[in-house]
């Protein structure tokens, strides 16, 4: 749309001042109607029946006039406008019959290239003697558009923020009520702001329940009261820890609670509210209880250990003294066997000296009777000298003071000797008595008399218990074990399987009746064993009742001293 | 109680403080062809072994007033008594366990009951000895 001449106001008609009074002539109401138009802020303008601009104040021209100087920006802005403008004008011409009418106007600001709204209120002029066309104002409405908008918007934000806010406290309050122990808000004034499921089932007892159990969550609130005032007296701490006896108000079970309360404080440091947790201890306490229980019957049982220690020690050291008593009682009856060993030896002494000096006629011959008689007497005397000395014999092993000669030794002259000083024995039976020698026994190291001894006693033994048949006493030695044996092997009586080792027992024969057939301590296998067991050796038995009996004692080559 | 029949016979002194040994001892040793001199403590056998200088000494072990060990000792201390050899006899087995200086301080052991002519064996035994060391 072109601009034209009457779009732009007249020169000015010249700055003469004029008066009042002066009257006006055309051309300067011409220029003061311009200047007027001009000077209205909101955009006017007349438009032809067709739409083009007639008239335009300096806002209008501002929006919808673009000379050749404009620079590109302006001259698209303003075409834009103008095509708006048209648009919007073809849409009022096609309205109603309404005379004056307004709508909403977009335009944009050819300067600063912004969104501008207006509200465009035309009015069409069809008066006689005028060019037809249309006056229109258009009333920027751009401030108070963007004013609407910000509303909506803060408006908008407001309900969303409500909206998080309440899934907010929902959230929150789901949260505090799975907290399975109890949580209290209450504000500085003491009143509950908030508690979660658990408080509430302490604090505040449904309406329907019984009297009791309201009763009981007042003394809970009650106590919890007294707890919280603790903070809420002002100066005070600003946490506060305490125990409270609360009970469940339907059952009146003790609950113990340990509760802990915080103040809420402002940035100006007011307190704004109490937040209060508590947390159940009776389990707490049960464990401690438990774990008290369980010191308890620790410190019992260690005082019982403590007294079973003492009482064992206590019976140790009477077993001690019980022992060192045994030792002397042991070692006094030792010295008494060997004294009275004395005592049976002096006078024994001087039977069997003086009978031994009447034999060899030193108060004369005798009869053979007197002689028979004091044989009699001899060999009753032998007897007992021999066991005597089989006691002195017991008691010196077992007082650890029988000694060991160790010598070195050949067996066959022992075995030669103990025949000799058997023989006269051997004579008064009818029994067949040989020994047998292994070819090149070797030479024994060991005490020659106790083996001498022992042999001695287990070749009478045989002859003692074989009423006929042999004896055979045999000697051997096997180089692998570094050991010789001597067996002393009869056909006499034989021993019961189940008397085999009771025989080695002191005092003891198979037949211990005081009228038993065979004479004899009963010590003499004992003495037997212990000898050969002092020298590292042993005695063994072999026997079949009725039959007969074989004795073997093995022993070292070398006596290692037991 | 001396009984001095002849001057080649040898003289024993018999010490035993139990009076039916000692004489017993002493009458067989008499039937046996020695002379015999008796003392029944060790204080006793000391005066006698010194007075007489028997040619041995039979010296009973456990006697009053001075034990037998004793008087052994005193005997092989003194240069008139050293050479006389000394059999000892003991009743007490248990006892018989000489230590070393004891041991060495008597010529022979016998342990009683010992039958009197083993005793006199044991004497001439002895006494042979001490004439073949005398004689050496």
């Amino acid at each position: 749309m072109p601009s034209t001449a009457p779009l732009t106001p007249p020169a000015a008609p010249g700055s003469e001042a004029r008066t009042e009074s002066e009257p006006l002539s055309a051309d300067r109401e011409r220029a003061l109607l311009w200047r007027l138009v001009d000077a209205v802020t909101d955009p006017c303008f007349f438009t032809g029946l067709e739409g083009r601009l007639l008239i335009a104040n300096a806002s209008a021209r501002q929006l919808f006039v673009a000379d050749e100087a404009s620079n590109a920006g302006r001259r698209r802005a303003v075409e834009l406008n103008q095509r708006l403008l048209d648009t919007a004008l073809a849409s009022l011409a096609t309205g109603g019959a309404s005379a004056v009418r307004r709508r909403d106007l977009s335009l944009v600001d050819p300067v600063e290239g912004t969104d501008l709204l207006f509200e465009l209120v035309s009015t069409p002029v069809q008066e006689p003697g005028c060019t037809p066309g249309v006056v229109c104002v258009l009333r920027n409405m751009t401030d108070l558009g963007r004013a609407t908008r910000a509303l909506g918007e803060s408006y908008r934000r407001l309900r969303a923020s409500e909206q998080q806010a309440r899934s907010e406290r929902l959230r929150l309050d789901l949260i505090l009520d799975s907290v399975a122990d109890p949580i209290l808000l209450t504000d500085p004034a003491g009143g509950t702001v908030l508690m979660n499921d658990p408080a509430e089932r302490l604090f505040a007892a449904p309406h329907d329940s019984g009297e009791a159990t309201r009763r009981r969550a007042r003394t809970n609130d009650a106590h919890l009261s007294s707890f919280l005032s603790h903070l809420l007296s002002p100066g005070n701490a600003r946490r506060w820890r305490g125990e409270l006896p609360l009970v469940e108000p339907g059952t009146g079970a003790p609950m113990p609670m340990e509760a802990v309360a915080s103040k809420v404080l402002s940035d100006q440091g007011e307190t704004i509210s109490i937040v209060t947790l508590l947390h159940d201890r009776t389990e707490a306490l049960e464990k401690a209880r438990l774990l008290e229980q369980l010191r308890a019957a620790s410190n019992k049982l260690e005082a019982k250990v403590h007294a079973a220690t003492a009482e064992l020690a206590e019976q140790n050291e009477k077993l001690r003294r019980q022992a060192f008593q045994l030792e002397q009682a042991s070692a006094a009856k030792s010295q008494f066997l060997a004294n009275m060993s004395h005592e049976f030896r002096t006078p024994l002494n001087a039977i069997l000296g003086y009978t031994n000096m009447l034999l060899q006629g030193v108060s004369g011959e005798m009869t053979p009777q007197q002689r028979r008689n004091l044989q009699r007497i001899d060999s009753n005397g032998r007897h007992l000298l021999q066991v005597i000395n089989e006691i002195l014999d017991i008691t010196r092993i077992e007082a650890g003071r029988m000694p060991l000669n160790a010598a070195d030794f050949e067996l066959p002259e022992l075995l030669q000797e103990v025949m000799a000083e058997m023989d006269p024995i051997v004579a008064r039976t009818k029994l067949a008595v040989h020994t047998a020698l292994a070819p090149q026994l070797p030479p024994v190291h060991g005490d020659r008399q106790k083996v001498k001894q022992i042999v001695l006693n287990l070749l009478s033994n045989a002859l003692k218990f074989t009423h006929e048949g042999s004896v055979q006493v045999s000697a051997d030695s096997a180089p692998a074990t570094s050991t010789v044996s001597i067996s002393v092997k009869d056909t006499g009586i034989g021993i019961a399987a189940e008397h085999l080792e009771k025989i080695f027992e002191d005092f003891q024969q198979v037949d211990s009746s005081p009228t038993r057939a065979y004479g004899g301590t009963g010590l003499g296998l004992s003495i037997c064993r212990r000898l050969a067991t002092m020298m590292g050796g042993s005695v063994a038995v072999q026997s079949t009742p009725g039959q007969g009996s074989t004795f073997t004692l093995h022993l070292p080559r070398r006596m290692r001293q037991a | 109680m001396t009984n001095a029949q002849g001057a080649d016979k040898p003289l024993v002194l018999v010490v035993d403080d139990y009076q039916d040994a000692r004489e017993m001892y002493a009458e067989y040793l008499e039937f046996s062809g020695f002379r015999v001199a008796q003392a029944q403590n060790g204080a006793e056998a000391l005066e006698k072994a010194f007075a007489l200088l028997p040619d041995v000494i039979l010296m009973d072990l456990s006697l009053p007033i001075i034990d037998g060990w004793e008087a052994t000792r005193r005997l092989k201390s003194d240069e008139r008594t050293r050479a006389i050899p000394v059999v000892a006899l003991t009743g007490h087995a248990m006892a018989g366990q000489a230590t070393g200086d004891q041991q060495v301080s008597c010529d022979a052991f016998v342990i009683k009951p010992c039958l009197p002519d083993a005793l006199v064996a044991e004497v001439r035994r002895v006494l042979a000895a001490r004439k073949a060391s005398a004689a050496r």
